[in-house]
């Protein structure tokens, strides 16, 4: 393989990765906030895209997509939020403790319920909003402007979370009812109140994910379900709860998608990252950047 | 006779004289509405991962055929009305052989059209040799469901092997050297691959392929290799919609156009295609079986005005196949005199029957061409964005009209 082709994979498997972080992160912060999994993450993700296609074809035009994004995020954000406040939050039981099993079947539930729905509203068609911007390349590699768009946008929405995160006083909130949720209300913190929010913030992360990604993946019922596979192989490689954690192993997933189409065959692209899983945990049984819990 | 007896005679007179009026006005054929249906079902993809776009459409083409069965031909055995049964196998085996079941021992279907997916029909296939109920592939093209030589499986569609030789065929008319296949790795994907590199390779061509997840996004590694490989053409064996996304990032990367792209099938002459790749979708050839224009028989003239009119498109070929195989049925359980799905299987082979675009007629030979009619193979091209099913432009082969020409 000469050089130009190998450097190739390397810029397709970064940007892949970076993609793969943003759907990821989604994931990995409910479960920080709520130790809780949402299973229905990719229809989040899908419905992210269908309000960008929506808004693009039907009222605001491509040229304003980026508005789109904001737009899509901020109706997921309020779609996530209800369905914590009228599908999750009744689960809890004594403030703080998840009936765990209650809130997997929930959200299994809840994505076969909207898979249907998109296809009981959208039919069984494949939808695509037009193009962000023409053609472009980064170093070696030809792309479409979508990609690197998608590429620019998830770095963006990434920094803004980790900067909210880590400077905000919400932010450190968070950070207080994800290391020990009982004790954080000792200061006053609302922990159900956060456990909205929290499930509203990680629902939006896809549904800007789903609105950026949606020229490069189109827009179909099952459109979600990739990278959300992605996003939970991400977050058990990186450990569960770890944002750090998620960077790293979204772009080894990414390198190690690219890299074994290069070396061995692009026929066997959803096992590399099963391989990478495998290897990870048999070395780092909590993840690489994952903590044993302790119990009591 | 007294006054009363006259006008009872009278009353009657006028009674069978206006019920005799009215049955000459009513259409001949009008099946009889209490007699206890005949029923037939449709077994195709209605949700993904499965086609659903092409389901739909055979499900449209399948609703007409009833409409012609019941008001054109007056039912089935002497008026009994057919009714459609609609199960949705989603492109899965899985659920293809639960919705056969559920068609054949509940709802005691007579027979089965509709199949669409190579995978699901193999394994529908096993099953419909035990419930002994026809079963008709419409658009799965393995030979391994013909091969099987299952008494009661039946194929109107081009098979793998005969339409990989028409694409190594063309190309080679078109001075293509090397072909790079990217298919997708199902029955369907996988048995393309194997034919199209075997006769491409006795025509001393040259050939890569590449097997890529049914369910896969990002094409841009396959892609890169192919694009270093420097084919000719390029042979897109996916079913949307990763044949979508494998057309818009081939582009992307600037393999295609530049390298021609030919579609196994006639998804590029959807909507939902252009709708999916915008402008990137110029000038990609296609497989297809027939071109709007070309002769039909009565059949097929009566079914496609009607579908363009409650469905504002020209119907594909494979609702216009599944329209054919529901009145072959039904002109199969008149022949047997029978709604016996066991009497309709031997009926099937004993007579030819009329269908949308010529006549059937099931043979039995050993191997591939077991209850096998194929479809004529040409080979369109997509000149213009947005271009219509009907304008698309003939290329191959020349004695159909085309003009071996590729834009």
């Amino acid at each position: 393989m000469d050089l130009h082709l190998f450097s190739q994979f390397l810029i397709s498997g970064l940007i892949m990765g970076v993609l793969y972080c943003l759907m990821s992160m989604g994931i990995n912060f409910i479960y920080g906030i709520m130790k809780v999994i949402n299973w229905s993450m990719g229809e989040f993700f899908m419905i992210g895209a269908f309000i960008q296609y929506l808004l693009l074809e039907s009222f605001i035009g491509s040229e304003y997509w980026y508005i789109g994004v904001i737009i899509s995020a901020c109706a997921v954000f309020v779609l996530g939020a209800l369905v914590q406040v009228i599908l999750i939050k009744p689960m809890f039981v004594g403030i703080i403790e998840a009936k765990m099993e209650y809130v997997t079947i929930i959200t299994i539930a809840l994505a076969i319920f909207l898979r249907n729905l998109a296809l009981l509203i959208g039919g069984p068609y494949i939808y695509t909003p037009p193009d962000y911007a023409k053609p472009t390349q980064l170093l070696t590699l030809p792309l479409s402007g979508n990609r690197l768009v998608a590429f620019i946008g998830a770095l963006v929405l990434l920094g803004l979370f980790y900067f909210f995160i880590k400077k905000s006083w919400t932010g450190k909130a968070f950070q207080g009812v994800a290391q020990n949720r009982a004790g954080v209300q000792t200061s006053g913190v609302n922990v159900l109140r956060y456990d909205m929010l929290a499930f509203g913030l990680g629902t939006a992360l896809a549904g800007a994910g789903g609105a950026l990604m949606a020229p490069i993946f189109s827009v179909h019922p099952l459109c979600g379900l990739a990278p959300t596979i992605r996003g939970f192989e991400i977050i058990v490689i990186a450990g569960l709860g770890s944002i750090p954690g998620i960077l790293v192993a979204g772009l080894l997933l990414g390198f190690a998608e690219s890299l074994g189409s290069a070396f061995i065959s692009p026929s066997f692209v959803d096992i590399y990252g099963f391989i990478l899983l495998v290897i990870v945990l048999s070395i780092k049984p909590y993840g690489m950047f994952g903590k044993a819990e302790r119990t009591v | 006779m007294s006054f009363f007896k006259i006008k009872k005679v009278s009353f009657l007179a006028v009674i069978f004289i206006g019920l005799g009026i009215m049955t000459w006005c009513m259409p001949p054929s009008t099946a009889t509405a209490g007699e206890k249906p005949v029923k037939i079902g449709l077994l195709s993809p209605f949700s993904p991962p499965g086609d659903a776009a092409s389901g739909q459409r055979m499900k449209w083409g399948a609703e007409l055929a009833i409409k012609y069965i019941n008001e054109e031909m007056g039912g089935v055995l002497g008026g009994r009305p057919v009714k459609l049964i609609v199960e949705d196998d989603a492109g899965t085996p899985a659920d293809g052989i639960a919705g056969y079941r559920k068609l054949v021992q509940k709802d005691g279907v007579v027979g089965v059209v509709g199949q669409y997916h190579s995978s699901v029909c193999i394994a529908v296939n096993k099953v419909a040799r035990d419930l002994k109920v026809p079963l008709f592939s419409s658009g799965a093209s393995s030979p391994k469901i013909t091969e099987s030589e299952n008494p009661f499986i039946f194929s109107i569609m081009s098979l793998t092997p005969d339409r990989s030789k028409f694409w190594v065929d063309f190309i080679k008319n078109m001075g293509g050297k090397r072909i790079a296949i990217a298919a997708e790795d199902t029955d369907y994907g996988t048995g393309f691959t194997t034919w199209v590199a075997k006769y491409a390779k006795e025509a001393g061509m040259e050939v890569k392929s590449i097997i890529f997840p049914r369910t896969i996004t990002d094409l841009t590694p396959l892609l890169l290799e192919i694009k270093a490989w420097k084919p000719d053409f390029l042979v897109n064996i996916g079913v949307p919609p990763a044949a979508y996304l494998l057309t818009k990032q081939a582009y992307d990367i600037g393999l295609f156009p530049k390298v021609h792209m030919i579609a196994s099938f006639a998804w590029p002459a959807r909507d939902e295609f252009w709708n999916a790749v915008g402008d990137k979708g110029k000038g990609i050839l296609y497989n297809s079986y027939y071109k709007p224009g070309m002769n039909m028989t009565d059949l097929g003239e009566w079914m496609s005005p009607r579908y363009i009119k409650l469905h504002d498109e020209v119907p594909t070929f494979f609702s216009l196949n599944v329209f054919g195989e529901i009145i072959v049925i039904a002109q199969a359980i008149n022949m047997a005199q029978s709604d016996d799905p066991q009497k309709i299987a031997k009926a099937l082979v004993q007579w030819p029957y009329k269908d949308w675009n010529g006549i059937v007629d099931f043979k039995e030979p050993h191997g591939v061409k077991w209850h096998s009619v194929s479809a004529p193979n040409i080979i369109l091209q997509q000149t213009e964005v947005r271009q219509k099913f009907t304008d698309s432009k003939l290329i191959w082969p020349i004695e159909l009209g085309g003009d071996g020409k590729i834009e």
